[in-house]
């Protein structure tokens, strides 16, 4: 048996380690919007190595580089979308109101179609997030839509942030108080959770340090528990809270609970009631990231308005605007534009809501959501102006790769099922919250009392 | 048909079969004389002779002379192969009926048992020589098997068992030598999904970690020391731990490799990444040198579909489909190409398709050398048991197979096979016609049929009545007067009908599949009863339909 491990310590797997390819482009003579500055007639933007070297008009490149003529053509930073379910394999663990130790960044599956129509639509990062059937969700996993690898390891946007979900309301209360009868059945017992999570959570930390402090003492080591180290993390501020919310009253339990444990690394999701408490959460620091226009899917959704997204930038509010579907992402662009009807948004408020505000919300604002010298190279070229009802992505580039183009052949799958049903029937799902993403893996549990 | 089948019980069959078990052997030495010897994968094989004595290989060559007290066995230009390994199994276990439901007061915190975290289990306990996954194997040429429990997220301990059918004890060659892991979740309680599978993965190796370790420093010096203490879920992974019990991981995609090495890199535990099927680009996840990957031999179906009513996007797809098939197939084939070490696990193939299996990865380009290393020399490294099996030598354990033919080929048959000197039989039959696809029959109507069982001949009555594309099928036996049997699974190809029937008898229920060819009117076939045998079926029609 020696022989055998020997063999096996000997071996070396190279997954981790996968390079994460970048490339140089050269991109001529576009209006480029840079979000963060000026918007920038006919100029350049040179991409090295997978990150934006030069930007400036009538640059001179030695050597070969691939060149894109983007004349008469919008060149804007990759669109982000700060709330996603693509490219997962699992949703949700919807076993405990609190799972904080599971995470979807071990189910990436990067050959999900739903990757390259994301970058059809422009979006070159989203934040795959776990569902919203427990209070405390999982993990969830900032990824860069690198379509073409086969490796869900690649996926990964490297040192993004961690973040994790946590849900209000009547998801929680429903899976667990309906279905099992424990804690939480009310918007009470929600609250709860959190605090019995966090109080725990101090216990854990305590018991460790104090083990920690003096190994050789009498005491056992304490049980390892996944779920308290995860807890532990939130509160050294060590992970950003993304938490799926809809009611008022409940956004601000949720910032008295964080106040009270010093978590102050919060976005509130959906956040459909937030015009309400706007001052409120500008003033804890809190974010939101919310859709344009989509309520009344459940009872706690009516009391919704199209200014949401406008009042919260006005009042300071970080806010952005996301898909949580796999078609809204196709036109996170058009979502945005709709700001500038229902709020009066200029340009550039509203493409910070798709580009450096999500950004800032996943806590990569210093590599991504601009075009900025030394920023990464994602970059979407449009043939109109992208808030324009008329706008189509043309090029979509992530670390200076082309990872999109209009002119792609017909069938872009990259991992074909040997054992698939030929079917030219696409599912594009349509509907919202028919086919809402932030419930799977969890529907099981409301069929069987 | 219950009289039927306690007739089975009763009748002098068994007696028959007992009295055989209990006739004293006349000798413990055998020697194959006349046979055409490939020793080992690879080797060049040549016409000779093999002695055992006492369940070893004594002598092996060209010229080598019989003891005289052994029994001869002229094989008459047979092939002698050395018999094969299978480096996964669920050899042994029984079919479990799916688990009732448990309730549990908090789906959070479930009972290991009813999470599917049962680490701790061993062969020991799950081990049954009589089941019909060991005789299954060991008529596939098996003489060895590393078998493991089959359910749950960590369903037990393998161990590596001799497949002659003596009891766990006498079979077992190393025990609760490895740990089986899948990415299965439990069903509504933690860990129900691949997410859960992995978080619980980590907490239950970390704390076998600090387990192990505590355990080891209070061994050290137990004074003014509490003791440990752990589930026996988690005390089952300390050897995980500290790599004396490598994990074979359940991996049958790419992306449930890449699951399974982040754990690996993560936890440092040894892997063995196992049920390998169509994993595209996995060779680039592995690249060189790494350990012997196992894969499945439960290939994708072929797809014969005929495109000329498609549209060209369907076409198109279907191209891609077949394509995507192919490749599946290859894979075996790329490894050996890049002198990756592979052999295969069977946990997810019927033993009698493992022949056509291997025939296939043949034909989509590995080598016949390469498949019969996999099968014999390449799985005992894997299990470390190359020293004593794997080959045809001096001094090793007498396993070994005589074929018809060369192996792999279609109409190939495995006429004996020697488990440590112990000769199994095996009945070669003349092929009989097997069904011809192409030909249109319609089985309409009613047929007598006979079973050729020694001792009696069960008849009766079979009524074929068309249905869409296929038939029902209804039995009446003389066994049973007034009893009607449906027949379920029905499948009809051509001029050949498979389907089952159930015999239910008090506790339990016995399926006999039945493989039927028709031609001008008469039927002609097997009927296969589980650990009885398979039986001639002969019947004329009697009634064609109005």
């Amino acid at each position: 048996m020696n022989k055998l491990i020997s063999t096996i310590l000997a071996l070396s797997f190279c997954t981790a380690i996968f390079a994460q390819e970048q490339g140089d482009i050269l991109i001529t003579g576009g209006t480029v919007i840079t979000i963060t500055g000026d918007v920038l007639e006919d100029t350049d933007v040179l991409i090295r190595n997978g990150k934006i070297d030069q930007i400036g008009e009538g640059l001179s490149v030695s050597g070969d580089i691939k060149t894109i003529d983007a004349e008469g053509q919008y060149v804007m930073p990759g669109i982000i979308d700060a709330h996603s379910h693509i490219a997962l394999d699992v949703v949700n663990e919807a076993t405990d109101p609190n799972t904080a130790n599971v995470d979807v960044g071990d189910v990436i599956n990067p050959y999900d179609i739903g990757i390259y129509r994301a970058l059809a639509g422009g979006v070159t990062i989203s934040h795959a997030m776990h569902g919203s059937a427990n209070a405390v969700g999982g993990q969830c996993e900032t990824i860069k839509h690198r379509w073409g690898t086969y490796n869900p390891e690649a996926m990964k946007m490297v040192d993004a942030p961690r973040t994790i979900k946590f849900a209000l309301g009547e998801n929680p209360m429903r899976v667990h108080g309906e279905r099992s009868d424990i804690v939480p059945r009310t918007r009470m017992g929600v609250e709860q959770i959190f605090r019995q999570s966090f109080g725990k959570a101090q216990v854990y930390m305590e018991a460790w340090d104090n083990y920690n402090k003096n190994p050789n003492a009498a005491a056992a080591p304490p049980s390892y528990d996944l779920k308290m180290e995860t807890m532990a993390d939130i509160l050294r501020g060590e992970i950003i809270v993304h938490c799926h919310s809809y009611r008022a009253d409940e956004i601000l339990m949720l910032v008295d609970v964080l106040r009270d444990y010093g978590v102050d690394k919060i976005c509130f999701q959906h956040v459909n009631e937030g015009f309400k408490v706007a001052p409120e959460l500008a003033e804890y620091g809190a974010m939101a990231s919310v859709f344009a226009d989509w309520w009344a899917y459940k009872f706690e959704v009516y009391y919704s308005t199209a200014y949401n997204a406008a009042i919260l930038t006005e009042n300071g509010v970080v806010t952005s605007i996301n898909s949580d579907s796999g078609e809204l992402i196709r036109h996170l662009y058009h979502e945005a534009a709709k700001t500038q009807r229902y709020g009066g948004l200029s340009d550039n408020e509203a493409l910070k809501l798709i580009t450096i505000n999500p950004a800032i919300q996943l806590g990569i604002d210093d590599r991504v959501g601009s075009i900025e010298v030394g920023k990464d190279g994602d970059i979407t070229i449009f043939d109109n102006h992208p808030l324009s009802i008329y706008a189509i992505p043309q090029q979509t580039i992530v670390d200076g790769i082309v990872r999109f183009d209009i002119n792609d052949p017909d069938d872009m799958r990259i991992n074909i099922d040997p054992e698939e049903n030929i079917s030219t029937f696409t599912n594009y799902s349509t509907g919202h919250h028919e086919e809402d993403r932030c419930m799977q893996d969890a529907l099981e549990f409301f069929s069987n009392h | 048909m219950k009289k039927l089948f306690l007739f089975y019980l009763s009748c002098s069959w068994c007696v028959c079969l007992m009295a055989q078990s209990e006739l004293p052997k006349v000798t413990d030495t055998y020697a194959i004389t006349n046979a055409f010897i490939t020793p080992s994968a690879g080797a060049t094989p040549y016409y000779g002779t093999i002695v055992m004595t006492d369940g070893i290989i004594s002598a092996v060559g060209p010229s080598v002379t019989v003891p005289f007290s052994a029994q001869v066995i002229d094989v008459d230009s047979a092939h002698v192969y050395p018999a094969f390994i299978a480096t996964l199994s669920h050899a042994g276990i029984r079919n479990a009926d799916d688990d009732e439901r448990v309730d549990v007061d908090r789906p959070g915190y479930p009972p290991n048992d009813v999470a599917g975290i049962t680490p701790e289990k061993s062969m020991s306990s799950e081990y049954s020589s009589s089941d019909n996954s060991v005789k299954g194997l060991r008529e596939a040429g098996f003489a060895v098997a590393h078998s493991v429990p089959e359910k749950g997220m960590l369903p037990g301990m393998g161990s590596v068992i001799s497949l002659s059918g003596q009891d766990f004890d006498q079979s077992v060659l190393i025990q609760d030598m490895s740990v089986y892991a899948k990415f299965e979740g439990a069903s509504r309680v933690f860990p129900a999904t691949t997410i859960g599978v992995m978080a619980k993965f980590r907490e239950l190796y970390k704390n076998a970690e600090i387990g192990a370790q505590h355990q080891k420093s209070y061994n050290q010096n137990p004074l003014n020391r509490k003791r440990g203490g752990q589930d026996a879920a988690t005390k089952a992974l300390y050897g995980a731990t500290d790599g004396s019990l490598p994990i074979y991981f359940q991996t049958n995609s790419t992306l449930a490799v890449s699951r399974a090495l982040t754990l690996q890199q993560e936890l440092g535990f040894s892997i063995f990444l196992s049920e390998l099927k169509a994993a595209p680009q996995v060779q680039s996840i592995l690249k060189t040198n790494s350990q012997p990957v196992l894969f499945s031999l439960d290939l994708p179906d072929k797809d014969d579909t005929d495109d000329e009513e498609m549209t060209d996007e369907e076409k198109s797809l279907l191209k891609k489909k077949k394509e995507s098939i192919a490749a599946a197939c290859s894979q075996a084939a790329g490894f050996a190409e890049a002198n990756q070490p592979f052999a295969f696990s069977f946990v997810d193939v019927k033993s009698k398709e493992i022949h056509s299996q291997v025939k296939r990865l043949i034909d989509h380009g590995l080598s016949f050398d390469d498949a019969l290393s996999a099968l014999t020399i390449d799985a005992a490294r894997a299990l470390d048991i190359d020293q004593i099996t794997g080959s045809i030598a001096n001094g090793k354990a007498a396993n070994l197979i005589v074929t018809t033919d060369t192996l792999f080929k279609e109409k190939t048959q495995i006429s004996k096979v020697f488990i440590e000197g112990e000769l199994f039989e095996q009945k070669v039959k003349e092929k009989k016609k097997s069904g011809d696809s192409d030909v249109e029959v319609d089985f309409s109507g009613t047929y007598s049929y006979s079973i050729d069982i020694p001792g009696m001949s069960p008849q009766g009555k079979m009524t074929f009545v068309k249905s869409g594309d296929t038939y029902e099928i209804t039995i009446n036996s003389n066994q049973a007067p007034g009893e009607t049997f449906d027949a379920t699974d029905v499948e009809v190809n051509g001029n050949n009908a498979t389907f089952d029937f159930t015999i239910n008898n008090g506790g339990f229920s016995i399926s006999v599949s039945n493989d039927i060819t028709l031609e001008d009117g008469s039927l002609e076939g097997t009927v296969t009863i589980p650990d009885f045998g398979s039986f001639e079926l002969t019947g004329e029609k009697i009634d064609s339909p109005e």
